[in-house]
């Protein structure tokens, strides 16, 4: 009895063209949006060359000054300032228009001026202003040595002059490092507790009060268990098959980055429709609630869910990591996103193992409590 | 107006789930938008931002370089164990992490320049840069102090002292409008793109849903009420669904916010967001034509909110969108929705000008109205096939 449930609901659900269709079309629309969005985001990360405008006082000091815009402001790839030198009325209008970041004076000492409507280039902002610290506080050692060591001036002009690397860039793994790769692993995860949708209706189309097929299946005689069982397996099956086409799409399709070992990838995802199918079971089975009633909240907590594990703001999943670090060990979804991190960053495998077993016991918990609160159910009347 | 009362009374019946959605999702508004602050509430002179430094050296030279980072940036405390760094660099949530070796001060005092120091940063990123800068200038000052005959402590002496000495940045105000009011209530009006679409999608489309439902369909098809009538009722009550929701932010908002909703520029703000939320009561409409039940409803909501959202700007900054982005996201209205958004709070890269303003405007009325017209058309075509 088991495989013939099995196989009709297995017909059944791949004869639902419209269902298949969004369920098909939901990761690979999706996906392909987030591509588009992604695509040229990652240099907004990186240092471009600051726009300023300098107003230069006229004496001997600008000359130097000047120098060292130049130097600055030469083109090529470490280009740090993108100059232009005009009167001070022409700087605030440029300034005002939000075309430069800030002006630099010349004077006694070198400031800077900066708009305070500028939020978005407040690191542009301090930047200029670091430069114009270090400009003035070297110009200053060099005054006051020339003062009080003169014999020395000449080992400290030295020391401005030196190239240096004071400071050497290492890393603590050769993954890949870009974040933004982490929608992608939050999109499957998503797809994933939708799959929650599928073991919904299975516990809806058991309960006589709620569908006609359940009251129909509350009068056979196959034992409940067995065509639970065989329902659940064939929307699993139903469901990681419209996962994989979704990640297949983005793997391929895309090139994103899910790891190297495809293996550990379509485990995860396995687990993750595991996961969401039980859920969705388990929520469906609740109490005398009505449809509507329950489709809302395991919505609503599939939402929350991928929205704590970083769906909408990327850093969600650290600052959750900050302050309550047990929730996500027990979020779904940041467990699904977590295991495709930790596949693409790490070369050992046991955070993932561990991400792994958790999602097997969150499962195994919903698919218990769905079969406890299904069974022995009986209706006087209806 | 007998399809209007049934749609009020269908509405009221699915009053309780319409209650989690708004309760969720004005939920996920506040955490978005304060989420967002952390990482933008930096006002100019100190963008500090979370680093984490790791001394090994415990000198006096390592101790003076940590104060001097601790006064510019918020020192994280973090376990020095490289899975637990690796993960907080990469969500961003720091930027740098820098190790202080053994050995650096005596290397500082020989004058050594090279490699007296470790860091991990984001490859390429500008706040390593920045960072990278700060150290840079704060090493060097000393090292020119050195090679100028001071002790160390005296050239460290020096070195605060002229950084306590800085000449101050000024900052200058071109419009006090956009300033006196706070940030957060405009980032509290970026999300709600997002948040309309989802709500309306899956709080509202349900129910016009049913009403297009086959038999409901063509028993009104052929009573006596015309197919226009038929439509606007049911537009009706789509905009008094979506007026319901806007007000219930509105007051959301003022509770959280206070009079800081009614300046002026967030008055911008909040007629933005009305003409958005006619666009998705619109699209709301459009989609119920052809959703069959809740659970696609929900999935074109997270097609159409997210995707919309990650294109146009509303969850990254859309200055960080590449050009090409940008051009594909002006055929959306959620791009002309964050331009008029961002102008209004001054986050923009643009100046604020009126003109543009009222254009991103005139563009989203533009847009409600053909979404609404492709709606009507749709529901037409829909009965003609029903006819034929």
């Amino acid at each position: 009895m088991f495989i013939h449930t099995f196989q009709y609901t297995l017909k059944q659900l791949f004869r639902q063209k419209g269902a298949l269709f969004w369920n098909l079309l939901f990761p690979i629309a999706l996906g392909t949006m987030f591509y588009m969005a992604f695509s040229g985001l990652s240099s907004g990360e990186t240092f471009h060359a600051i726009p300023v405008a300098v107003v230069l006082a006229e004496d001997d000091s600008a000359t130097m000054f000047r120098e060292v815009i130049d130097s600055l402001n030469e083109p090529g790839d470490d280009r740090f300032l993108d100059a232009v030198y005009t009167t001070e009325e022409e700087a605030l209008s440029l300034l005002e228009a939000k075309q430069i970041t800030g002006i630099l004076y010349e004077g006694s000492s070198v400031s800077l001026a900066v708009s305070a409507e500028m939020s978005s280039a407040t690191l542009e902002q301090s930047i200029l202003s670091c430069f114009v610290e270090e400009y003035n506080m070297q110009y200053g050692a060099i005054k006051k040595i020339a003062a009080s060591h003169p014999e020395n001036l000449g080992a400290a002009a030295e020391a401005l002059a030196k190239n240096t690397a004071y400071n050497t860039e290492t890393t603590y793994c050769d993954g890949d490092m870009d974040e933004q790769i982490t929608y992608f692993f939050n999109l499957i995860a998503m797809s994933c507790l939708f799959a929650s949708t599928g073991g919904m209706q299975i516990a809806i189309k058991n309960q006589a009060n709620l569908s006609p097929l359940g009251a129909r299946r509350c009068i056979s005689p196959v034992p409940k268990e067995i065509s639970l069982c065989a329902l659940l397996c064939a929307t699993f099956l139903y469901q990681y098959l419209c996962i994989l086409a979704g990640l297949f799409y983005m793997r391929f399709g895309l090139g994103v980055n899910f790891g190297s070992s495809m293996g550990y990838i379509l485990l995860t995802a396995l687990l993750g429709c595991l996961t969401g199918v039980s859920f969705g079971f388990c929520i469906g089975s609740i109490g005398r609630l009505n449809e509507g009633m329950k489709f809302g909240i395991q919505m609503a907590v599939t939402m929350i869910c991928c929205f704590l594990s970083g769906l909408m703001v990327g850093n969600m999943r650290i600052l959750i990591e900050q302050y309550c670090p047990w929730f996500n060990r027990i979020n779904p979804a940041a467990l699904i996103s977590d295991s495709f991190y930790s596949l693409t960053v790490y070369q050992s495998h046991s955070r993932y193992f561990q991400n792994s077993i958790t999602l097997v016991l969150i499962s195994a918990a919903f698919c218990l409590c769905g079969f406890l609160l299904t069974r022995r159910k009986k209706y006087a009347a209806l | 107006m007998q399809l209007f009362k049934a749609f009020m009374k269908v509405a009221k019946k699915r009053l309780p789930s319409s209650m989690i959605y708004f309760v969720i999702y004005g939920a996920i508004t506040f955490l978005m938008s304060e989420s967002y602050q952390s990482t933008m509430d930096a006002n100019f002179q100190s963008r500090s931002l979370n680093i984490c430094v790791i001394d090994e050296d415990g000198s006096q030279a390592s101790k003076s370089l940590t104060n001097y980072l601790d006064s510019l940036h918020e020192l994280t405390e973090l376990e020095n164990d490289p899975e637990v760094l690796q993960d907080y660099l990469y969500y961003r949530y720091i930027s740098y992490v820098l190790t202080i070796p053994a050995g650096f001060e005596e290397k500082l005092l020989e004058g050594e320049t090279d490699h007296l120091l470790l860091n991990v940063k984001v490859p390429g990123s500008t706040t390593g840069a920045f960072v990278d800068q700060q150290i840079d200038l704060y090493l060097r000052t000393i090292q020119i102090y050195l090679a100028g005959g001071y002790t160390l402590e005296a050239a460290v002496h020096e070195t605060d002292s002229s950084l306590a000495e800085a000449v101050p940045v000024n900052n200058l105000v071109f419009e006090t409008e956009s300033l006196s009011t706070p940030k957060s209530v405009f980032f509290f009006y970026r999300y709600l793109p997002y948040i309309f679409i989802v709500l309306l999608f899956v709080g509202l489309a349900p129910i016009v849903v049913i009403f297009n439902k086959k038999d409901l369909r063509e028993r009104t098809f052929c009573s006596s009420l015309h197919l226009n009538n038929r439509n606007l009722q049911l537009a009706l009550g789509c905009v008094v669904y979506a007026l319901v929701v806007w007000a219930a932010f509105l007051l959301l908002g003022t509770a959280a916010y206070g009079r800081a909703m009614f300046t002026a520029n967030a008055l911008y703000a909040m007629l933005n967001s009305f003409i958005f939320l006619l666009i998705s009561a619109g699209l709301t409409m459009f989609i119920s034509i052809f959703t069959p039940n809740d659970n696609v409803a929900n999935m074109l909501a997270n097609i159409i909110g997210l995707g919309m959202s990650f294109l146009c700007g509303v969850f990254v900054e859309p200055s960080l969108l590449s050009e090409g982005v940008l051009k594909i996201a002006r055929f959306l209205p959620a791009y002309w929705y964050i331009k008029a958004n961002d102008m209004a709070s001054g986050l923009s890269t643009q100046a604020f000008d009126i003109s543009l303003y009222w254009e991103a405007i005139g563009i989203q009325l533009l847009f409600a109205v053909a979404i609404f017209a492709a709606a009507l058309a749709a529901s037409r075509i829909r009965r003609q096939q029903t006819a034929s």
